[in-house]
């Protein structure tokens, strides 16, 4: 009796991890086809006060596959978390100080820094204009989310998550993301430095 | 039977492994340079004359009003002062003498007048000096008359003739001694082009006076600190008057973050 009741829950574990993990996809790629550095320098007052705006400056381009499964429950997420130091002392909401070049004014805030995501049919959930990237701590920009509901390639409509790639969609699967930061007269003049992840799962 | 078991818990793990959420990620670096940056500007003449010819000029001085204009553009805070300087071919602290008039007058004349005879007046008051601790921390008072002289305008000029900054107990044309905080001591980063207005913290007119009185001993030339008197005859000896001739000095407008 005693060995029925080990395989039994041997058994059981294996039933419960399958029914947790079970993969819809069969891969899922994340490219960034652009430098992984973006720089901006503010050294006159007409960047100060109109600010520096980057234009396509990071490309994304998205590929999830599921043609060896042919799963209809792919579908797949895209969001963006912000790290700002692996110095604990930096606020939560600050950029991280990397060196001052004065010791008067305000550390830049985190939802200084602009962002707008962009493809041909707007697929983004953040919509078609800047956003400030104003985030709690360890809290996502969602860019396509998990709806439970697969949108498929080709609807060229917004948050389409389901597969595809950036060959045969590139309109839906690659993404262009602009910067824009206007720090104002009031800052701490320094160097700042901010992470942005770019993460790309399977939505389970 | 154990090997049963000990199959199925490797299949378990092995089922567990395999169907792990798929992901990528990549990251990008954003570095932001705030860069420091302090413009003044004045869009006026440097070169100021003022020509004694006449016994009017001498009793009541040769005013100019709004000779020069400062405009300030800066993205830290600031401090904004002047200082008097000169070459020092007479001594250091005194106006350089360029040409001796005549044979220079009998032995109560001097050649050493002292950088802070000029008088400036800001058109504009210090609004960011409230640690100030002299008797004036700024030059907006209105010149003395004649009669009354006082050191309230009275060009600040360094002790030591070091070129170093005024204390708090001197006088500031915006800002002020020390950091301890926006209002008390400096000045927020802004610009003249976006704070304007008659009450701009970042636009000041500059009036100058030279008075030199009769006889020419110059009462309105005080201390740093512009309460002891530096006119000739408290400065040398009674009987001093100055003496005729050329003179130039320079009139240094510094702008520099908070300090």
């Amino acid at each position: 009796m005693k060995k029925v009741k080990k395989i039994l829950v041997i058994f059981s574990v294996l039933l419960f991890n399958i029914s947790k993990a079970q993969q819809f996809c069969d891969k899922v790629t994340l490219l960034l086809s652009s430098s992984p550095n973006v720089d901006f320098t503010f050294d006159t007052f007409g960047k100060y006060l109109g600010g520096i705006t980057e234009n396509g400056v990071s490309q994304l381009k998205v590929t999830v596959d599921n043609s060896l499964t042919n799963n209809p429950d792919c579908r797949w997420n895209l969001v963006i978390y912000i790290d700002n130091s692996s110095n604990p002392a930096t606020p939560s909401d600050e950029w991280e100080l990397l060196t001052p070049h004065s010791s008067s004014g305000t550390t830049p805030k985190i939802n200084q820094l602009q962002i707008r995501v962009r493809n041909r049919c707007n697929t983004s959930t953040t919509g078609s204009g800047f956003f400030n990237a104003n985030v709690l701590p360890g809290q996502p920009i969602v860019l396509i989310s998990n709806t439970g509901i697969t949108i498929p390639a080709g609807s060229c409509v917004s948050n389409v998550n389901g597969p595809g790639n950036y060959i045969k969609n590139y309109d839906e699967f690659t993404f262009d993301i602009d910067y824009r930061i206007a720090p104002g007269l009031s800052m701490r003049s320094g160097i700042y430095q901010l992470r942005l992840k770019y993460l790309l799962t399977e939505a389970l | 039977m154990k090997k049963s078991i000990l199959t199925l818990a490797v299949l378990a793990g092995m089922a567990t492994a395999a169907f792990a959420q798929l992901k990528d990620e990549k990251d990008v670096t954003i570095t932001m340079d705030l860069q420091p940056i302090l413009q003044l500007n004045m869009s006026t003449p440097s070169q100021l004359d003022f020509v004694f010819d006449d016994i009017n000029k001498y009793y009541a001085g040769i005013t100019k009003y709004a000779a020069t204009v400062l405009k300030v553009s800066s993205t830290v805070n600031w401090d904004l002062y002047a200082i008097g300087i000169s070459n020092g071919n007479v001594g250091a602290g005194y106006w350089d003498q360029q040409i001796k008039y005549g044979t220079g007058g009998s032995g109560g004349a001097t050649n050493k007048l002292p950088l802070s005879l000029v008088e400036l007046r800001q058109g504009q008051p210090n609004n960011n000096a409230t640690a100030a601790t002299g008797a004036f921390k700024d030059y907006s008072a209105v010149f003395p008359p004649v009669a009354s002289p006082s050191g309230s305008n009275s060009l600040y000029v360094d002790p030591a003739n070091a070129g170093t900054p005024p204390t708090s107990a001197m006088k500031y044309i915006a800002g002020h001694s020390g950091t301890t905080a926006t209002g008390a001591d400096g000045v927020a980063g802004g610009s003249y082009l976006t704070a304007g207005g008659l009450t701009s913290n970042y636009y000041y007119s500059i009036d100058y006076r030279i008075l030199p009185g009769l006889p020419a001993v110059f009462p309105m030339a005080y201390d740093a600190t512009g309460v002891t008197a530096k006119d000739l005859v408290t400065a040398n000896a009674a009987g001093s008057y100055a003496q005729p001739g050329v003179y130039t000095m320079n009139v240094q407008y510094l702008l520099l973050e908070d300090q």
